[in-house]
């Protein structure tokens, strides 16, 4: 199945939790923030996300800004 | 007491520093240490995990207050939505508001950032909108519920210093909040004159990330913020057209 990962086709071999997900594309979980389908995932709702079919995942990080 | 006290928080320094453009995240720390900033900015960003860059927190020690910035967002809308990215972070309230949609220059829309300000701060942000210098706007933030107003110096990157100066001054004079010098400033005696005339702070960047040692000029901006702070209390004295002789014009030898 395909999901899209900042914007990026990403294909799975099924339903994935999303933490699994995030590990597995090479995140380090604690210092990101996630957006799923749009929506702002606080951190007490990452372990009950699965990642299905045509999903939007977006992963953010701090990085340098003015 | 000298004090400044933004969002309830007492602020230690009143230089703010940003980290975008130093040639590596390793010398954040030292700069920040020799700046002694207590109040530093990021930005967010979709980061590609094979790239080799670094997750800034892992560089900013955690007495810092982490102020994201909404850059990227060419609308109030947009700006609302990574400032609440961003607080999903964890890393606290403070927010810098950025509503850029002019390319050429950088500079921020007023009536966005207003608009951006007054949702943000109603959902309990601490929020610092960087703007074009404008006494009505100003107003119209803090009536939003701005804890400061952070007007720019000049266009964002370009070191050319307090070209907005006599704006931000009537802004100083007017606005019953912190006034924060955000952008364009090039030079320690920038960063002085900023403070000299009232800021309550001045942030910088560039002017410390581009410059070939980027740690002492963290330092020399530090000294000049402080310099310029310290003239500003002292009172500056008045200037005149003519000259007004400083020794006493009686007891001449000649």
């Amino acid at each position: 199945m395909k999901v899209y990962l900042n914007g990026k086709d990403v294909f799975l071999s099924g339903e994935t939790p999303l933490v699994d997900f995030v590990r597995d594309n090479g995140f380090r979980p604690e210092r990101v923030v996630i957006q799923h389908n749009g929506r702002i995932l606080t951190r007490e709702e990452w372990s009950g996300a699965s990642v299905r079919e045509n999903d939007r995942i977006d992963v953010l990080q701090f990085v340098g800004g003015g | 007491m000298d004090e400044l006290v933004i969002g309830g928080q007492k602020i230690a320094n009143r230089l703010f520093l940003g980290t975008g453009k130093f040639a590596s995240y390793g010398q954040i720390p030292e700069v920040i240490s020799c700046s002694g900033a207590q109040v530093v900015t990021v930005a967010l960003r979709r980061v590609d995990p094979s790239s080799a860059e670094e997750n800034m927190l892992n560089f900013i020690p955690g007495s810092c207050i982490v102020m994201p910035n909404t850059s990227g967002a060419r609308t109030a809308d947009e700006a609302v939505k990574i400032a609440r990215l961003a607080r999903a972070m964890g890393c606290g309230n403070w927010i810098k508001i950025e509503v850029i949609s002019d390319n050429k220059y950088l500079l921020p829309d007023n009536e966005e950032t207003i608009l951006a300000t007054r949702i943000l701060a109603a959902e309990g942000f601490v929020v610092l909108p960087y703007m074009n210098p404008d006494l009505t706007a100003g107003r119209k933030m803090l009536e939003a519920g701005a804890a400061a107003v952070m007007p720019l110096g000049s266009p964002i990157g370009t070191n050319r210093g307090l070209k907005t100066k006599e704006i931000v001054q009537i802004m100083i004079n007017e606005l019953a909040a912190p006034i924060i010098v955000d952008a364009g400033l090039g030079k320690p005696s920038d960063a002085a004159e900023a403070m000299e005339i009232g800021a309550a702070a001045v942030l910088v960047n560039t002017a410390i990330a581009t410059a070939e040692d980027p740690v002492r000029m963290a330092e020399a901006f530090s000294l000049a913020v402080k310099a310029g702070r310290k003239a500003y209390l002292a009172g500056l004295g008045e200037q005149s057209a003519q000259a007004c002789a400083s020794s006493p014009l009686t007891g001449f030898l000649f």
